[in-house]
């Protein structure tokens, strides 16, 4: 081969993976993609059963419900609308009545949010940050640690 | 007063960094040597300033002086005294002051260990080091400042976050530095080289050192965090694809490209370019994962700070330089000379394919970390790309590289035989099936976990096939002069081989993943519940105060086949000051594979919910990165030596000539 | 003393590049370092051919193609290493100014060098107070081995109260009346801790705990005065008036007590007037309840070091926003310290001057019109 042929295949071959790169990033792009909303916007946008989606707010106090194997129910909220949501298994450390939680899956029939992991804020001061978004967005934002004892100490 | 001398030391630091920035590059332009000879001065006597400055910090937070806000905000005086010392670097502004130490560390390791470096491009070098070193210095001073005090201070402190306080974070961020600010020393020699337009294969072997340094460090200090959240966040994952640990990825991926190129540019005088471009990728990318982590953006397990004034800062920087040395990069580019010709099919092509491979994989998860975040910049959708996308897209283009790996090391620089070279693997390939095969009879589905084992006892057998070539030229029968051939195999060989087979039993560990067993049970104690070969059974549960903090221990027997082989005592802690539980998983390693639990607060019944897994060969994960890392080491160990080494063979070829002539 | 130090830094800082700028400059050659190269790789090349990886002629070509990059290597420009003492002196003077100039500079406008360090062991050894969170872990500690120690409970309730800790104050005393019996002191603590943690406001919880504790002693005043409390928190004043009093009419009348609650009542005869108060007065709207208790206290709580710090810090706060300005959270945090550290008068200067910083934000302006109904300030 001469030195342009070589040259030629060389970046042929090396355009040729690039394209099967970003064809195979397209592609699972399309469909791996998890939208995630807060109760409001979930209400608004009609979703659908089935979908794959994160939604995050507040955990409603008082509905934190603990059945029989580990089957928990309990609502998000993020002060206007709320969402029923159940899950199998152990919660977080952190998932506490009241504060900010993250759950994935999807809406069953029934419109009741089968999560398959859920995940609780991570120290005292971080909300998730979606969470955090979806309520400054529906007014309800307050700062952590209402109380000012402990506000004026930080 | 210490706390006002390290806060001073750390402004004299910048000062220091700001004439290293000037007076080197105008001597270089100047063609004084007297002031180039200045950079090396300046950059060893700043970074005895920044680490008199970080001394100072940690003495503050060791004897909780609490009239740094600093100390209040992350300390706690009854906190064991080696979490103190790690706390320093577990907060937003410590872990800016670890960079900048291991910043200007880089620079006085470049300044020092540098003589072979032309003065020329070792004056522009350190000068682009003092601009980084302004920069970041001037952001720690100006956005984060560590030594910022309170007055009157405060009788207590806040306490480190519950999830810090581990040894896994003592010994974590500063691998992870380590690698990430290293690189910074390859960049400042490629903007140093593409400022005196001067690159040649020369080039190639000033920046192998570091970046083979750099990537051991980032080696180790990824497969430290892996291992660190896998036993601290208790859900037994070990990697999940979060944008922080994407972050750390990026420059490893760009990385490993770099020192297989550089290999090819010292070697051949080729791919020149292509170097240059990976060196300035490769920290660009370091860079990147600081903006991500530090400013906010995301917010997530690692993510301490988020403040816009911080976040719009490290922004500037980061465009700064990775703007300006691709400028450089731009102008300088179309101006290199093509070096070395080869054939596709060579030792060279291979290395090509393995840079595209890992860019291609690089590139793509560039895209899967930062498409959410300029989604939401668009148009506000507030999306997760998750582990199904990274699976789909690193998964196809990293197996090729495993298949292909020990090919390329069996082809020959500038033209391989390509048939020679799979003859030579026939023995790796036969050990890779039946290995398959056999892991098929004996654990059988999923086909991932087989086939990935296979490829895997392929990877490592393969590694070693070059070295047993060069060991045995002519076959096992011919076994004359063994040990003089061996011994007089270079280090980087062994290393190469060692690293190599390292992927390979890292992928061994991940493949086996697919056999492992996972339940949530609720515990009674005395009863026996399966998790895989084994039976676990709560024996009793106790209660213990700790430093700062109480603990409820769950304390189980890990049977097989009806005898105990172990005990394993998962716990959870409450920690006082911050009102947080955390749990504690309790891990049992048992022929490379690993019992793993995490408990939750017992029940009023008495009973306590657990997660139970058994994960098979999983410490393998962890080990082969050690593989991967100490190949490095072994490496450079050898390149090191280099000079002499080579002296002595010379010496030894120019005596034995005449006999065998 | 500092100074002294300070400037003897600086003065390494400066000598760390005098120095070698006073030394005669090193000489070395621009093309050692790629003659070590070179020949380092035709070593490589020797050594191969020695283990048989190439045969003698491909040794010969690849040490032919290193010897012509070598001499392509070879730089000309580097005869020209000029050494001018123009440029030497210049580089001294950079260093002598910019390095002082930059490093007090900055120094002089971040740095504290007035303040003293403040390791904690010298600080307890030189200051009185007691160490608040050293004796409250103790204590814990003492509890996780003994978790029927009332009276333990008893003596960190208050600690809690003071630590700003009021979920783990309410436990305490709610352990303490479990283990301990009923009494009505123990009932109206166990409301106070209740009221600390509702932001000053007397639950429902909290008055049925005084109810409680007035149906076993009908005439306790400190359970008294927070009845009183809770209907002028609702806006009874009638009902407020008549209990608070009763209480003063059977009180000593120049008894600290008397005095108090006479306060008290005089507030609830102007609801109206609420901006120019007096300290320690409030809107029976929203009643922080700290100063409130302690004025009926027997004793008042001293002001302990915990207070002072956090009224320093909450005056620092002040001063910031003042000076510089700040975002919605930093100014809710103002207000609401204002509140319960008891200056109903200064939050309610903090509220409006928050108006004014964030005029134009409007969800800012939502939050804190949220925050100013929930503190009961005048909007």
């Amino acid at each position: 081969m001469t030195r342009k042929q070589k040259r030629l295949t060389l970046i042929f071959s090396a355009l040729g993976l690039l394209g099967a790169a970003v064809g195979i990033v397209l592609f699972a792009l399309r469909d791996n993609v998890v939208f995630f909303y807060g109760p409001t916007e979930m209400t608004e946008k009609q979703v659908g059963p089935g979908q794959r989606l994160r939604i995050g707010g507040l955990v409603k106090p008082g509905t934190l419900v603990h059945l029989e194997g580990k089957r928990i129910t309990f609502s998000v909220t993020d002060g206007r609308n709320e969402v029923p949501v159940s899950y199998t298994g152990l919660l977080p450390d952190l998932f506490k009545e009241g504060q900010g939680v993250v759950a994935e899956g999807a809406l069953d029939k029934a419109h009741v949010f089968r999560a398959d992991s859920v995940l609780a804020k991570h120290d005292e001061r971080y909300m998730p940050r979606e969470v955090a978004d979806a309520l400054k967005k529906q007014g309800v934002w307050q700062e952590e640690g209402g109380k000012a004892g402990s506000g004026a100490n930080k | 007063m210490i706390d006002e001398v390290g806060h001073y030391a750390l402004v004299l630091a910048l000062a220091l960094a700001v004439m290293q920035m000037i007076l080197p590059f105008w001597g270089a332009r100047a063609r004084d040597a007297r002031l180039m000879a200045l950079a090396r001065p300046a950059a060893l006597a700043q970074f005895a300033f920044v680490a008199l400055s970080y001394a100072a910090l940690t003495y503050a937070h060791v004897v909780s002086d609490f009239s740094l806000a600093n100390v209040v905000e992350n300390s706690h005086s009854t906190k064991p005294l080696i979490y103190k010392i790690s706390g320093v670097w577990g907060n937003h502004e410590g872990s800016m002051m670890l960079w900048a130490l291991i910043l200007t560390l880089s620079g006085a390791a470049m300044a020092a260990f540098s003589r072979a470096i032309p003065p020329r491009l070792l004056a522009d070098a350190l000068s682009v080091q003092g601009c980084l070193g302004v920069a970041f210095l001037l952001f720690i001073l100006l956005t984060s400042n560590p030594f910022a005090r309170l007055s009157p201070a405060p009788m207590e402190g806040n306490d480190l976050n519950p999830i810090l306080q581990d040894p896994g974070l003592a010994i974590h961020p500063p691998l992870l530095y380590l690698g990430y600010v290293g690189f910074s020393i390859v960049f400042s020699l490629a903007a140093g080289a593409l400022i005196g337009g001067r690159i040649d294969a020369a080039f190639a072997r000033f920046i192998r050192p570091w970046t083979l340094a750099a990537w051991c460090f980032l080696t180790l200090g990824i497969a430290m965090g892996s291992y660190w959240a896998y036993y601290t966040l208790g859900w037994g994952g070990f990697w999940f694809w979060d944008p922080v640990e994407n972050a750390s990825l990026l420059p490893w991926l760009s990385g490993t490209a770099l020192l297989h190129c550089a290999a090819v540019m010292e070697k051949r005088d080729a791919l020149k370019i292509w170097t240059i471009f990976l060196a300035i990728l490769t920290f660009s990318l370091s860079l990147l994962g600081t903006f991500l982590v530090r400013s906010g953006v995301l917010t997530s397990v690692h993510s301490f700070a988020s403040d816009p004034q911080r976040g719009l800062f490290i922004l500037g920087i980061l465009v700064l330089f990775i703007g300006g040395s691709l400028f450089l990069f731009m102008l300088r580019a179309p101006t290199l000379s093509q070096g070395g010709l080869f054939a596709p099919i060579s030792r060279e092509g291979a290395l090509v394919v393995n840079n595209l491979l890992l860019t291609a994989s690089c590139a793509a998860v560039f895209v899967g970390t930062l498409y959410p975040l300029a989604l939401e910049a668009w148009n506000g959708d507030k999306i997760s790309v998750g582990a199904p996308f990274f699976n789909l897209t690193f998964g196809p283009l990293f197996a090729p590289l495993a298949l292909l790996m020990p090919i390329g090391q069996n082809l020959a620089w500038k033209r391989g035989d390509l048939l020679a070279a799979l003859q030579r693997l026939w023995f790796a390939a036969a050990c890779g099936l039946a290995a398959m095969l056999a892991f098929y009879a004996a654990q059988g589905a999923p086909v991932t976990a087989y086939v990935g084992a296979g490829v895997a006892i392929y990877l490592i057998v393969g590694a070693f096939v070059e070295i047993f070539n060069r060991i045995f030229p002519a076959g096992l029968r011919a076994s004359k002069n063994v040990a003089s051939r061996a011994s007089g195999l270079p280090l980087s060989a062994w290393g190469t081989a060692i690293a190599h087979a390292g992927l390979g039993v890292t992928l061994l560990g991940l493949a086996a993943s697919g056999w492992g067993a996972e339940k949530i049970v609720s515990m009674k104690t005395g009863e026996a519940y399966d998790v895989g070969p084994y039976q676990l059974s709560v024996v009793a549960m106790t209660a213990a105060p700790g430093p700062n903090y109480r603990e409820a221990i769950a304390h189980m027997s890990v049977s097989r086949n009806g005898a105990v082989v172990a005990m394993i005592e998962p716990s959870k802690r409450f920690f006082t000051t911050r009102r947080m539980g955390v749990s504690q998983a309790g891990i049992v390693t048992l022929n490379f594979g690993q019992i793993y639990v995490s408990i939750a607060e017992q029940n009023d019944n008495g009973a306590v919910d657990a997660r139970l897994y058994w994960k098979p060969l999983v410490s393998l994960i962890w080990l082969g990165a050690l593989a991967m890392a100490f190949g490095g080491g072994l490496s450079l160990a050898d390149r090191r030596l280099r000079v002499g080494v080579a002296r002595r063979a010379a010496r030894i070829s120019g005596a034995s000539a005449p006999a065998a002539g | 003393m500092i100074w002294f130090v300070l400037a003897l830094l600086t003065g390494v800082a400066v000598l760390s590049l005098l120095w070698p700028l006073s030394r005669p400059a090193p000489q070395p050659r621009q093309d050692a370092a790629d003659v070590a190269f070179y020949r380092a790789q035709i070593a490589e090349i020797d050594a191969e051919l020695l283990r048989g990886a190439i045969d003698k002629e491909q040794a010969e070509a690849a040490k032919a193609l290193a010897a012509r990059r070598l001499l392509a290597a070879a730089p000309e420009e580097n005869v020209v290493v000029v050494e001018s003492t123009r440029t030497k002196r210049i580089a001294a003077v950079l260093a002598i100014v910019v390095i002082p100039a930059v490093a007090l500079g900055l120094y002089g406008r971040i740095g504290r060098p007035d303040l003293p360090d403040l390791p904690r062991d010298a600080r307890r050894a030189t200051e009185a107070g007691m160490d608040i969170g050293a004796a409250v872990a103790k204590i814990e500690a003492h509890l996780a081995g003994h978790p029927e120690d009332g009276r333990a409970y008893e003596l960190v309730a208050p600690v809690y109260l003071r630590m700003g800790r009021f979920d783990d104050a309410v436990s305490a005393r709610e352990r303490a009346i479990a283990l301990l019996g009923d009494t009505p002191e123990r009932r109206v603590r166990y409301a106070e801790a209740l009221a600390f943690a509702a932001d000053g406001v007397v639950t429902p919880e909290a008055e049925e705990q005084i109810r409680r504790a007035l149906e076993i002693d009908p005439k306790y005043l400190e359970a008294r005065y927070f009845l009183g409390l809770a209907a002028a928190q609702r806006e009874d004043v009638e009902a407020a008036r008549k209990i608070w009093s009763d209480m003063i009419s059977e009180l000593p009348a120049d008894s600290p007590a008397a005095k108090a609650i006479a306060e008290k009542l005089a507030l609830l005869d102007s609801p109206g007037q609420r901006g120019p108060m007096a300290p320690g007065a409030e809107s029976p709207g929203g009643v922080s309840a700290p100063s409130a208790a302690a004025a009926a206290a027997v004793a008042a709580q001293p002001r302990d070091e915990q207070q002072k710090t956090i009224r320093a810090m909450v005056e620092r706060l002040a001063q910031r926003l003042a000076a510089q300005g700040g975002g919605a959270e930093e100014w809710m945090r103002l207000i609401r310290a204002y509140k319960v550290l008891n200056e109903p008068d200064k939050a309610q200067t903090a509220l409006a001057d928050a108006q004014t910083a964030l005029k134009g934000d409007a969800a800012s302006q939502a939050k804190l019109g949220l925050l100013a109904q929930e503190l009961g300030l005048k909007q």
